[in-house]
Parts: structure tokens; C-alpha cells; sequence
């Protein structure tokens, strides 16, 4: 009977324990970002918002108080959390597997295709259709996240990636305007390196995870009528004459006329800005974020700087598109909460003094908006016209799942790394190299 | 009490720690192992594919080139470490002038966060403003800057060093340890005997602490083999893998391809060995206490 008893006393203090662990698991996850309405009747619900990080603080700051106001408004809890892009995809991941996903979440449009794919997004159809109703959403923007005709997230801003250029530089080697074409541009950047003095006349990096350098490869191969995609949703079509002349064409760039830094292959996303920044290159490709930096900071550099379009190649300009959205996940727990408060961020007015806070590395996708004075500044008013001519990964076949998974992968920055590495790697071989890797992707 | 009350008693109080390493190793451990063997993706379920993703590596040759770059990276890091961690603790022995404020200052490199030390050495690595180019320039070395983290043969080289002086601290301290146990009369009579300082360093330091840098430098090994922070975060395993190792391979296949099963495979293939080191240091610091 004693012995019964001291065991009937262990087991519920084990079980008081066990208890315990579970207890404090679950609310970690909770805490953690999981989406959940409280189990307490009359309790506030709670909606989770994972927010990419700005870069201008004020952006930051806005969004997380309009979120509050939502939460007050509409009596509930919002926990806004400000991620920075890397560490999105170990917490997505993270997040999908335990199916403790945020009620709404930032998405580049090329993760929403991949999700789309692994089929864990909500169609929001519906948000947008009724967004649009009260203005027009860029008909471009909302391309890259239709998936049979139906929307998986709503297009939040655009980026997009221009020419910047010393005007003084420019202007010292003769030059009045800014290169027109790729091969104007390959002339102007030996003509502006001088080695002697640090300078190299174009900042482009290929470091690996470069995320810019897969927009920009994309851009030259497009414009010289290449693709790194396919036509029809399934057979590659990479391997061409085409794409081995925009791959020639960068490797010339790097290895015979050394217009480019001796460190630009390992480079990230910043090491162009900071090329740019510390008068390093002459020509950088780059979104908004270099201008507005340096409109704060270093007026000087500001006033000497030139914003163009991407140049031409034979087949004409081709801009790879950066579309921002938001979106839900399936698993989330208030979904009818989570589509309302999307609306409640798109509401133009709001919007409007949100998107222009960050110009002009955020863009407008409201048509109307594109037209304020902010963006018809001559230095502002590239990024917002280009958004029209945008064309999106999957090129000259629809954006797809695949063609999300292919940039994620950063096959493109492997191959062109390789290539200005080993100079016995001919642009034939590595184009078929990277034909094969691609569709090694597409086939799975 | 009998021994079989005893017995049970013991299982009893011993319980709460089972079912901890339970819930926190063995069943996620084991989960593991179960996804190593599926073609698990992220959002999707798992199907058992039994050895696919271990024999699909076998034939990878980035995984035989992140193996081997593993190999490299840790062996060197370790020797480095171990020969710079014993000379900071000689260094550090003897009885010299601000031997205090020394020690604090070769300690700091491992007290300082990885991140900010990375970044610190991002800079000094940098085409533009970096010291390494500036003093190597100035003493004309080279002809122009070098791109440190964008050659793969320095690239790999760059991330050792970084490596190397964050562990030296680590080595030098635990060795330090030892030589304090050394007696300083056998030293004496060392010396009265007529042996010199390279004599007394073979045939007395080194036998002296020659179990404590073994298992320092085995320990060392481990985390040199699990490093992944100061190479994701300066070189992401590039450029065109020189710096690839099968952390951030099994990283970027997990999180980035969102290939879990994959990814996991690799991070078993590394167990054995960090088994067989761990097993090492157990024993080792377990007969040493005997």
C-alpha cells in the first residue's frame, strides 16, 4: 500500500512536470509568431504580421503603428514582427512545417509562386478585386501573382532596378548621356576605369546570393533575346545563341576589359551600393535604396548622380520587375481577419504617405498614386515608369512556380560565378550547364 | 529497502532527466533520421524513399566538394589554432610586464560576438578602405587591391584566418590551464641541468600539457566542424563553392531550396565522425577524473 502510494505520488509529480513542458511549448509557439485566436471565449483575437524591414526607419515606423490602429479599431491583438529579407525563409519554413504560420506575411512575388506551388497560400482573389474597385492596381503587378486566374497575394510596391551614373565621371571622358545600349555601356566602362585611381567603371557583383545580380542577368539575357526559362511551362529553353551572347558579353565585361572591381564576384547585395557610395564604380545597377541613401547622406553624390533606364540589347530594354506583396498562408487561423487587414494597408490615403516615405526605392502599385509629384522629379520618375514595361522570371513563358524556384536557387549567379572564375569555362559550356540545371528543376 | 526497490526507486528519480533527453534528443533525433530517409519538402508530406537522398549525395559532387572543403577548413583551423593557442600560452606563462592586460586583450577575440567580428573583418578584407589591401598596397606587395573574399583560393584562406584568430583564445586559455600545474622547481633543476629552452619545451611543457591540448584541440575540432555563421556570413559558401562546407550546404538545401529531407541526410553524414570525437573527449576527460 505504501509502495502504492509513493508511486501514485511520483507519477503525478512526473506528470505535473510533463504537463508543465507541454504548457510552456505551446506558448513559446504561440509567441512565436503562430496565429492563433485565444481559446477564451471573449478574449481579443490575435493577428500576426510579418513585415519585411525597411530601409528608412519612418517606413518602419508607420507600418507598425497603422497596424496598432487596425488592432484598436477592430479589438484585436496585432503583433507585428519586422524581419529583415534573409531570415524570412528559415522562419517561413519554419512556420509552414509546424503549421504555426502568421496571419499575414510579406512575400517577393517570386516566393509567392513557390508557395503557390507547394499549394500553402490562400487565394485572395477577392482583396484585390476589391481594392481595385476603389483605384486601379497596376494590371503588371498583379501578372506576377495570378496563378489560373486567380490572386495569392496583393501587390504592396514595386522595386526596380535602374542605371545609376556619374554624371562628373561621364562628363570628364566625354560623355553627355548615359549609355543607351549594352554595348555603349561596355565602351563608357573601359573607358571610365582607371585602375590607377581605383576606379572601375561598372559595379556589378556576382557574389553568391546575390539577389541583384540574378535580376540584372536576367535583364541583359531577355534584351538580348535569350531566356533562362521556357515558352511553354516545361521544356528549358536557355541553351541558345542568344542567351551564349549576353553570357560573352558579361564575361568581356569582367575578364577582357576589367571594368569591374577585383572583389565584384563576391560581392552581395550591398557590395555595389558600396562601390557606388565610395566613388568605386562609375555605373552601378540598383534599386531605389542607393538614391534615397544618398540624398540623405551625401548630397554631394546626389547632385553628381544620373538615373536611367536599363540600356538596350538587340532585341530592345527588358526590366525584371520586383513585385512586394502580402499575403495569407492557408493554415492561418483568422483569415477573414487577416483579408481585412490587408485592405486596411492598401487604404490609399494611408498608403500614400507610407509608399511615399520610402521612395524611390518603394514604388506605388495604385496607377493613380504613380502620377504625384514625388515621382515626376527627374531623378524618381525612372522607377516609376519602368513598373509598365515590367517583365517577370518565367520570361518569355508566364511567372510560374518553377521560375521561382530557379532564382531562389540562384542557379544564374553559380553559373556566371564560375564563368568569370575559371577562365578555360567557355560561355557555350556554361550556358549548357545551366540549361541543364534548370531543367533539372522544371523536370521535377 | 530491498535492491530491487532500490532499483526502482533509482529509475524512478532518474525519470525526469530520461524523459527530458527523450523529448529534447532522442525523439527529434529520431524524427530526423525518419526525414533523412524521405524526399520531405517543405509544405508538402513526406514519402519514404529509403536511402534516395543519401546515394542521390553520394553522386553530388558539390556535396564531395563541400566534404572535402569541410576537411580542409577544419583541419587547417585546427592545426592553426592549436600551434597559436600553445605560443599564446607560453607567452602568457612567463612573467612579463602587463601580463594581466595581455591576457585580457588575446581573450577578446572570442568574447566578441561572431557577428560583429565578421563584420569587422568584412571590412578589413574590403577592395575599398580595407586595411589588409591599404598596408599590403603600401608596402607594395601587391599592385592592386586583392578581392580576399571574391578568389576562391583566397577566399577559403580568408575565412580560415578568421577562424583561426577567433579560436586562438579558446586553445591559448585551456592550454594556459595546464602549464599552470607545471611545477616551476622541475623547471629549475631542468635548467641547472643545462637544458635549454627548446629541450625544456619538448621533453617537459609539451609532455606536461600535451592531454589537456589534445582534448582542446578535439573540442576545437567539433565546433570547427559545425561552424557556419563566419562563413555564411562572409562568403555564403562562395564564390563558386571554394568555400562551400556541409553546414551551409545543408543550410541552403534545407532552408533556402526547402528540401528538408535532404538537408537533413547531410547533417547525419557529419555525425559520425563528430560521434567518434565526442565519444573521444568523453572517455579521455572521464579516465583523466579516474
Amino acid at each position: 500500500m505504501k509502495n502504492g502510494l509513493k508511486k501514485a505520488v511520483a507519477v503525478s509529480l512526473l506528470t505535473v512536470v510533463v504537463a508543465g513542458c507541454g504548457n510552456t511549448g505551446n506558448q513559446e509557439t504561440a509567441n512565436n509568431g503562430g496565429a492563433t485566436t485565444q481559446a477564451g471565449s471573449g478574449e481579443k483575437p490575435t493577428l500576426t504580421f510579418w513585415m519585411k524591414k525597411q530601409l528608412f526607419d519612418d517606413q518602419n515606423t508607420l507600418i507598425t503603428e497603422r497596424a496598432k490602429q487596425f488592432g484598436e479599431e477592430n479589438n484585436v491583438n496585432v503583433n507585428v514582427e519586422l524581419i529583415a529579407y534573409e531570415d524570412f525563409y528559415p522562419k517561413w519554413t519554419a512556420a509552414i512545417e509546424s503549421k504555426s504560420v502568421p496571419d499575414v506575411s510579406f512575400f517577393g512575388y517570386q516566393e509567392i509562386g513557390q508557395f503557390y506551388g507547394k499549394d500553402v497560400l490562400e487565394d485572395v482573389s477577392d482583396v484585390v478585386a476589391s481594392l481595385q474597385g476603389k483605384s486601379a492596381i497596376n494590371e503588371n503587378t498583379k501578372k506576377a501573382i495570378t496563378f489560373s486566374g486567380k490572386q495569392y497575394g496583393v501587390p504592396f510596391w514595386t522595386e526596380t532596378q535602374v542605371l545609376y551614373y556619374r554624371k562628373d565621371l561621364l562628363a570628364n571622358a566625354g560623355y553627355t548621356e548615359p549609355p543607351k545600349t549594352w554595348d555603349e555601356l561596355r565602351e563608357m566602362g573601359k573607358k571610365l576605369t582607371d585602375t590607377s585611381k581605383g576606379l572601375y567603371g561598372i559595379g556589378m557583383g556576382y557574389g553568391k546570393g546575390n539577389s541583384d545580380a540574378e535580376f540584372l542577368t536576367r535583364g541583359i539575357i531577355w534584351s538580348y533575346g535569350g531566356s533562362v526559362d521556357t515558352q511553354d511551362g516545361k521544356t528549358v529553353i536557355a541553351d541558345s545563341p542568344e542567351t551564349v551572347q549576353a553570357a560573352s558579353f558579361i564575361r568581356d565585361i569582367f575578364l577582357t576589359d576589367k571594368s569591374t572591381p577585383p572583389s565584384a564576384i563576391g560581392w552581395d547585395d550591398a557590395g555595389n551600393n558600396k562601390a557606388y557610395l565610395s566613388g568605386q564604380a562609375a555605373m552601378i545597377f540598383n534599386t531605389g535604396s542607393v538614391l534615397a541613401t544618398i540624398k540623405k547622406d551625401n548630397p554631394d553624390l546626389y547632385e553628381k548622380t544620373g538615373i536611367a533606364p536599363y540600356p538596350a540589347g538587340p532585341k530592345g530594354t527588358f526590366i525584371p520587375g520586383i513585385s512586394n506583396n502580402l499575403g495569407i498562408f492557408k493554415d492561418s487561423k483568422n483569415k477573414d481577419l487577416a483579408k481585412k487587414f490587408i485592405s486596411y494597408m492598401l487604404d490609399k490615403d494611408w498608403y500614400k504617405s507610407w509608399i511615399e516615405k520610402g521612395a524611390p526605392l518603394t514604388a506605388p502599385v495604385y496607377d493613380e498614386l504613380a502620377k504625384e509629384a514625388v515621382w515626376q522629379g527627374e531623378k524618381n520618375k525612372a522607377f516609376v515608369e519602368s513598373v509598365a514595361g515590367f517583365n517577370f522570371l518565367g520570361y518569355p513563358g508566364e511567372y510560374n512556380a518553377k521560375a521561382g524556384e530557379v532564382f531562389n536557387l540562384r542557379i544564374l549567379n553559380d553559373t556566371f560565378q564560375k564563368l568569370l572564375l575559371e577562365t578555360s569555362y567557355t560561355p557555350e559550356a556554361a550556358i549548357t550547364d545551366m540549361q541543364a540545371k534548370i531543367q533539372e528543376v522544371y523536370s521535377k | 529497502m530491498n535492491t530491487n526497490q532500490n532499483n526502482k526507486l533509482a529509475y524512478l528519480l532518474m525519470s525526469p532527466v530520461l524523459i527530458y533527453l527523450l523529448a529534447v534528443m532522442v525523439l527529434p533525433f529520431g524524427w530526423a533520421l525518419y526525414l533523412s530517409f524521405t524526399n520531405k519538402v517543405v509544405g508538402a508530406d513526406a514519402v519514404f524513399i529509403g536511402l534516395g537522398n543519401y546515394l542521390e549525395l553520394l553522386q553530388d559532387s558539390a556535396f564531395w566538394k563541400a566534404t572535402w572543403n569541410t576537411v580542409v577548413f577544419t583541419g587547417v583551423a585546427v592545426l592553426f589554432k592549436t600551434v597559436f593557442g600553445m605560443i599564446m600560452a607560453l607567452v602568457l606563462n612567463e612573467k612579463i610586464i602587463f601580463r594581466n592586460t595581455f591576457r585580457v586583450l588575446l581573450f577578446l577575440p572570442w568574447t566578441i560576438p561572431t557577428i560583429v567580428s565578421v563584420f569587422t573583418w568584412q571590412w578589413i578584407y574590403s577592395d575599398v578602405g580595407g586595411v589588409l589591401n591599404f598596408l599590403l598596397l603600401k608596402v607594395h606587395l601587391i599592385d592592386q587591391p586583392l578581392g580576399w573574399l571574391a578568389r576562391p583560393d583566397l577566399a577559403m584562406f580568408s575565412v580560415i584566418l578568421v577562424n583561426v584568430w577567433r579560436g586562438i583564445p579558446f586553445m591559448g586559455i585551456a592550454i594556459l590551464a595546464g602549464l599552470q600545474t607545471v611545477s616551476k622547481e622541475m623547471y629549475e633543476a631542468a635548467m641547472l641541468d643545462g637544458a635549454g629552452a627548446v629541450k625544456r619545451f619538448w621533453h617537459m611543457t609539451l609532455p606536461s600539457v600535451k592531454e589537456v591540448t589534445i582534448l582542446a584541440a578535439v573540442m576545437t575540432t567539433i565546433w570547427t566542424l559545425n561552424d557556419f555563421e563566419i562563413i555564411w556570413l562572409l562568403t555564403r559558401g562562395g564564390p563558386a563553392n571554394a568555400t562551400q562546407v556541409l553546414s551551409t550546404l545543408s543550410y541552403t538545401i534545407g532552408f533556402l531550396n526547402m528540401s528538408l529531407g535532404k538537408a537533413i541526410a547531410i547533417a547525419i553524414m557529419t555525425m559520425p565522425p563528430l560521434i567518434l570525437l565526442i565519444n573521444y573527449v568523453t572517455k579521455r576527460s572521464l579516465s583523466s577524473r579516474d
